[in-house]
């Protein structure tokens, strides 16, 4: 049995917009993560985020806590072999560092829009800069 | 715009069950209420305290 299903409105948040949400940095990523909205992340910003959190000396029960709220309000996406070998041109077109490569290129071939705090995407089409 | 997925019967019949019982226009709706039941979640938002972006930025990438 097939069914029909909107596709739109999916959004793939990185690892600064999610750190802006659990900082209380910026009330604009709360509306797209306390929505309906479909929400995607790239498996490198579970990477990005606990490491960070280690870092800033979070406890280990605190950041079980976040993991586990990334991973259920949002489709955690593996980087494929045809993201990473579209992230290389994207990555030298754009001028963009590696890691922000593959999540733009995790958004754009999942056809989301990459919502991040990181200024290196500014002039990038279908991203969302919050500030 | 739209897509098409595969469901059993099975899945359809409670599909059919939730739309009605639900009241809601479509079987898109009761999946939308199903996903939004499944993910509703208490808020997060500033569970870490304060921080800005600068700092947020600072050290996430080794580029950086």
């Amino acid at each position: 049995m097939k069914l029909k299903i909107p596709t739109k409105d999916k959004y793939l948040l990185d690892s600064s917009a999610w750190l802006a949400y659990f900082y209380g940095e910026n009330k604009q990523v709360a509306d797209y993560i306390e929505s309906e909205l479909i929400l995607l992340s790239s498996s490198i910003s579970l990477l990005e985020v606990k490491r960070k959190l280690k870092v800033d000396k979070i406890s280990v029960e605190r950041i079980a806590k976040v993991v586990q709220f990334m991973s259920q309000r949002s489709i955690v996406l593996d980087v494929t072999q045809e993201i990473s070998e579209q992230a290389s041109d994207i990555s030298l077109e754009n001028d963009l560092p590696v890691v922000d490569s593959i999540m733009y290129t995790t958004a754009t071939v999942n056809k989301s829009i990459l919502v991040t705090g990181d200024p290196h995407y500014k002039d990038i089409k279908n991203t969302v800069v919050i500030s | 715009m739209v897509t098409t997925i595969q469901v059993t019967e099975e899945v359809l019949d409670y599909l059919k069950h939730f739309r009605d019982r639900a009241s809601a226009e479509s079987y898109n709706e009761v999946i939308k209420k199903m996903i939004k039941q499944i993910s509703k979640q208490d808020s997060m938002y500033g569970y870490l305290g304060k921080k800005s972006m600068k700092g947020i930025l600072k050290g996430l990438r080794d580029a950086e």
